[in-house]
């Protein structure tokens, strides 16, 4: 890490540096920062050229943007020319070997250091080495619809070392011709051209030959051997089979065209949609399905490049991974490939919150490879990771549970699940705020801490998971707990016994998939008293969000219509009524009565009514009182009927308050 | 009727066509008008107010043109319908006091009608038109008393022009004689607030000039009172924009939040914690003013259906069922009908208050126009498990039944939720409901498997066919 205090010299430079450290996702601060370094570049080259520290620095800031995000092609490309002008053309080729080494398909890096290389007399490279690179560039970006500009260089540059008759040329021809790019044609013609020149058995392999003639039976055993044959018919033979290969390309080029007109193709910082990646699916549907019909699924290195060349744009997403990775898994691609795809997509694209990838990789872990403590270990530190995402930890418990073997093991765990939740409550006191309240909690904790001195856990895996777990979460441990019980063992008595062990407890307070699971399981066991419970406690006590609370209310209103009695209803009239009023979206706030109470520190709605009074006019500030007639003449008396002389002297509260200004939250701070 | 201008025919025929479009309305009354044919007049005025009720001008042009045609008990017939449409319309109160006031000048007998009228809309922002009109009438007839008390009222009521009020009443104050300061102070208000008798007054000129200082003090503090809340009211009125209905014209999301808010801020106002016990008049005051409001708010935005529900939900949050109803009654009149979240609302109403006869006359109103409206038909089964919940297992399946023969692939999944439906009646057994299922197996739709499989797994029910949830040769979700 180069030594930031020369910065202090360059403010702006230092303040882009601290808003990328806030948000690295943004493009403009990149753009911003990259473009600060290119005209310092500009402006003062000696400077930098003399200035190693600065220099460092400032390659850092670039060798950061491009590790975070290394398909980022446009900023290779201003990477090099930076270089270029500190350190000449030299090092810049130097740039350009390592953006095709980090970003191995793009098509317009392999361009860029071709052409650079051919056109740099005094780069010295042997004729063996450019064309290693030229074949290593084949067959990575050799496959792409556009690739003619690189084929035409190739073929030049054969031509110009071997000559357009000799072998070398027109191996490299004969592959470009079977591709299916967008302009064929033109290889074609150039094919077209040469191909006298050479022997059949230079211009197609003996099985391929073969296959072709006894595909199309022009051959018979009574017409002499097949040498004689082929050696007799070359030039037809030659003919027709180019001739039906060129329909194939041409026909599979038309095809692809349709697709490729409207991809996105470049790598850039805003978010993908949905439709975009579902573009590039769609292709490599097509393209899967064409290698289906000839048998070559496996390891085909055209379906490969496309899958890469779909990566660019959407590899911040996990989608394009998944179906890569599943194409290899099941057409036996190689395995160091595989975990390479999941490291890179785990590790360094994806997004932490993408959690498929993650769970897919578990999935492959576990059942490919066998290795189950690693799989134990990616849950982990997903856990750790996203420490307020219970769906994780309901996969991991099932994990668990499910690698447990005999009845009896599983049950002992499930034993540990619960003790982890006691253990929880009793690490987690409530905080209690009124004195009366204090004893009765202290009562309660005396006779539990009495009954549960064993709260021990056997497994290592619910000790480790103990740790991670916070009040976001560890209702999920109930939930898997009775679902265990609910839908494996059916065992509806105990399942609802251990959904009522934590009826009250902070551990469930916060969980929205405790009181969804079991506002479900009575539901289906159609417990009105149950439902009742629950839906009181979610609506007065639990601290779920106000939509979660919101839809248990409908959807116990809902069971109301639905199972109620003719004396249930009336009974029950002004509830019902009550749950309509707090879950219409044009009710009044004051007639969110439930709301207010979970609002009220001292769960007595008036606090919160209290408030809106002195808020209302103006949310977020408050004032203390407004002037109010008390005693106003009732309005609907009726002027022809009332026997009166005068009405009463007016009397009044807060007057004086008339002219006091409104206290907004700011000025209180 | 033998002689209608064609040219009225084609524009009763272009309305016909195009009842939607409110241009095409106005050149139809204005056709009509100018045939000066009183049959037509009418004819085509009760078409247009039947389909727009809340068009205010309308019906007074419409009660005018029955006093051209010398027809004065329906004029006058005429304005009380529209008053009973719209009560709290300031325009409609204000245009028939002035042709009561044209017929019967400086008579007595008006009295009982302008305190009707004040008691509809004399809680209107914009009420001074009438106020005006009240004092002068009072004033013309010499109801002298009356005049001192209504402006007494009219000082406590938050409104655009409460200043001009003030001055004069400030004037009485001042000008006040003997006789007339007894309009203005009881008795035991004179005691408590000066320790005088009326006689004290006589002997003394300077214990009148005491009293009356005293007088305006107290009322300069009303003066503050008023002026904060009109005040704070301005900070909403000046952004409602328009205050009368244009059919088919939409408000601006400003005008809409304006609404909204403002009735909160009234409602607010009424609060339990912000009113004391023994303020009983205030309490009722508010209310009335915030029923003004909503009226006032209905006028403009009647096309809008959530100002009906919010209307509806303050009647529920007071816990008046029947008024929430009949708002609600309203609401679905003025709302298109593929509008549903009224009609649903008040099917909802019916059901609670068990008026299941009103419930069902409901649904089947909708569903003469929505015939294959699900979630209409959802609440008819909803009904029939308070009525006769062994038919609820038959309603559903003759409903599946009958929607299968129309062959309409989309309303076929849409109606397969009813398997959904059908999992939360505790009126169908869970083996029942097992052989609908079976039943039904051979179906595809999204609802219908969502429904089974939730049901296999609440009940532990043998799968009748093994779900399909893998690809052939996938060894879990992935891969």
């Amino acid at each position: 890490m180069p030594d930031l205090s020369v910065l202090h010299n360059f403010p702006q430079w230092e303040k882009l540096l601290r808003d990328l450290d806030d948000d690295i996702y943004d493009s403009k601060l990149w753009d911003d920062l990259i473009t600060h370094h290119e005209k310092l570049v500009e402006n003062h080259t000696e400077l930098i050229k003399s200035r190693k520290e600065l220099r460092a620095i400032l390659y850092n800031d670039v060798n950061k943007l491009l590790t975070k995000f290394p398909y980022y092609i446009i900023y290779w490309k201003r990477y090099h020319l930076i270089v270029k002008t500190i350190e000449g053309l030299h090092a810049s080729i130097d740039i350009l070997k390592r953006a095709v080494l980090i970003c191995p398909y793009s098509l317009e890096l392999w361009m860029d250091y071709i052409q650079l290389i051919l056109n740099t007399e005094t780069y010295k490279i042997t004729d063996t080495e450019l064309k290693l690179i030229f074949e290593k560039a084949s067959s990575k970006i050799g496959y792409f619809f556009t690739s003619h500009d690189f084929w035409i260089s190739y073929l030049d540059w054969m031509a110009n070392k071997y000559g357009m008759n000799s072998n070398d040329y027109i191996q490299v021809l004969l592959k470009v011709i079977k591709l299916p790019l967008h302009q064929y044609a033109k290889f074609n013609s150039k094919f077209q051209h040469v191909y006298k020149n050479f022997a059949i058995s230079d211009l197609i392999k003996d099985a391929d030959l073969q296959q072709f003639i006894n595909e199309n039976n022009y051959w018979s055993k009574d017409e002499g051997t097949l040498e004689d044959f082929i050696e007799q018919n070359s030039e037809f033979l030659i003919t027709e089979y180019f001739k039906v290969q060129l329909e194939e390309i041409k026909r599979r080029s038309n095809e692809k065209w349709q697709y490729e007109t409207n991809l996105k193709l470049y790598f850039d910082l805003t978010f993908i949609a949905t439709e975009e990646i579902c573009k590039w699916l769609d292709y490599i549907e097509y393209e899967e399905d064409y290698h289906r019909g000839k048998a070559q699924l496996d390891n085909n290195p055209e379906i490969i490049n496309l899958y890469e060349r779909a990566l660019l744009p959407t590899c911040l997403n996990d989608k394009i991974w998944i179906r890569y990775n599943r194409y290899l898994i099941q057409n036996n691609g190689p395995k160091e490939l595989i975990i390479s795809n999941f490291n890179k997509a785990c590790d360094h694209f994806v997004p932490i919150d993408m959690k498929d990838i993650r769970y897919m990789y578990i999935k492959y872990m576990q059942l490919k490879l066998k290795k189950i403590d690693d799989c134990k270990s990616i849950f982990m530190s997903l856990i750790e990771k996203l420490n307020t995402d219970s769906d994780i930890v309901s996969k991991y418990i099932d994990f668990l549970i499910a690698l447990e073997e005999t009845e009896e093991n599983k049950l002992t765990l499930i034993e540990d699940l619960i003790n982890c939740v006691h253990l929880f409550n009793k690490n987690n006191t409530v905080v209690v705020h009124t004195e009366k309240k204090q004893k009765v909690a202290k009562k309660i904790d005396e006779s539990k801490v009495a009954k549960e001195t064993d709260l021990s856990i056997k497994s290592e895996d619910i000790v480790k998971l103990s740790y991670m777990l916070n009040f976001w979460t560890v209702g999920e441990l109930v939930v898997n707990v009775c679902k265990f019980y609910w839908f494996k063992l059916h065992n509806i008595k105990k399942t609802r016994e251990i959904f009522m062990l934590f009826f009250n407890t902070e551990a469930v307070r916060s969980s929205k998939a405790y009181w969804f699971a079991f506002f479900k399981f009575e539901l289906s066991q159609r417990n009105k008293k149950n439902l009742k419970h629950i839906t009181d406690k979610v609506k007065l006590w639990s601290t779920l969000s106000i939509s979660d609370v919101n839809l248990i209310i409908s959807e116990y209103n809902s069971f109301a219509l639905k199972n109620f009695t003719l004396a249930e209803m009336k009974d029950n009239e002004r509830d019902i009524i009550k749950n309509i009023l707090e879950t219409d979206e044009e009710s009044s706030l004051h007639m969110k009565h439930f709301l207010k109470v979970r609002l009220a520190d001292d769960n007595n709605e008036d606090t919160v009514n209290k408030r809106l009074v002195r808020e209302n006019g103006h949310p977020s500030g408050s004032s203390d009182g407004r002037p109010t007639l008390i005693n106003p003449i009732l309005y609907s008396d009726n002027l022809s009927e009332i026997d009166i002389n005068s009405f009463p002297v007016p009397k009044f509260r807060n007057v004086e308050k008339a002219n006091n200004n409104v206290k907004f939250i700011r000025e209180s701070l | 009727m033998s002689e209608i201008p064609d040219k009225w025919s084609i524009a009763a025929q272009d309305i016909a066509n195009h009842s939607d479009d409110f241009t095409k309305w106005e050149n139809f009354i204005k056709i009509s008008e100018s045939t000066n044919s009183s049959k037509l007049i009418i004819l085509s005025y009760e078409n247009l107010l039947v389909k727009y009720p809340y068009l205010e001008q309308y019906w007074i042009n419409y009660a005018r043109w029955f006093f051209k045609f010398n027809n004065l008990p329906k004029s006058i017939e005429t304005f009380k319908r529209s008053l009973k449409i719209i009560p709290n319309s300031i325009l409609l109160w204000n245009t028939y006091l002035d042709l009561l006031l044209k017929i019967f000048p400086n008579d007595e007998n008006l009295l009982p009608y302008f305190e009707t009228a004040r008691i509809s809309i004399g809680y209107h922002y914009y009420s001074s038109i009438f106020y005006d009109k009240y004092l002068k009438f009072l004033n013309d007839t010499n109801l002298i008393h009356e005049y001192y008390l209504l402006l007494r009222i009219i000082i406590q009521v938050p409104q655009h022009q409460y200043l001009k009020y003030f001055k004069i009443y400030l004037k009485l104050i001042e000008n006040a004689d003997l006789k007339s300061i007894k309009y203005i102070i009881t008795s035991s208000d004179l005691k408590k607030l000066t320790n005088f008798k009326w006689v004290d007054l006589l002997i003394n000129e300077n214990n009148f000039k005491k009293l009356k200082l005293e007088l305006k003090k107290k009322f300069t503090d009303l003066y503050i009172t008023t002026q904060f809340h009109s005040w704070k009211f301005y900070n909403f009125e000046k952004k409602l924009g328009i205050n009368y209905y244009i059919p088919h014209r939409e408000l601006t999301r400003l005008q809409l939040q304006t609404w909204r808010s403002y009735l909160e801020y009234v409602e607010n106002l009424n609060l339990k914690v912000a009113i004391k016990d023994k303020e009983q008049n205030l309490l009722k005051n508010n209310f009335n003013q915030i029923d003004t409001l909503y009226n006032r708010c209905l006028i403009v935005t009647n096309e809008y259906h959530f100002f009906w529900i919010k209307y509806s939900n303050y009647y529920l949050n007071l816990n008046d069922i029947t008024k929430a109803k009949s708002i609600l009654i309203n609401g679905l009149y003025m709302n298109p009908i593929n509008n549903l979240k009224i009609r649903i609302r008040l099917i909802d109403l019916y059901i609670i208050t068990l008026e299941f006869d009103n419930a069902k006359a409901i649904i089947h109103e909708g569903l003469k126009l929505l015939p294959y409206n699900y979630q209409l038909f959802y609440k008819l089964i909803e009904i029939e498990h308070f009525t006769l919940p062994s038919n609820v297992e038959k309603l559903i399946i003759s409903k599946i039944t009958e929607i299968s023969k129309l062959k309409n692939q989309q309303l076929e999944n849409q109606f397969d939720y009813l398997f959904m439906e059908m999992l939360s009646y505790s009126s169908i057994t869970v083996s029942r409901l097992s052989k609908i299922f079976e039943k039904y197996k051979n179906k595809k739709s999204f609802n219908y498997l969502k429904a089974r499989k939730q049901f296999m797994s609440f009940y532990n029910k043998p799968t009748i066919m093994e779900d399909k949830k893998l690809p052939n040769g996938w060894e879990c979700e992935y891969f």
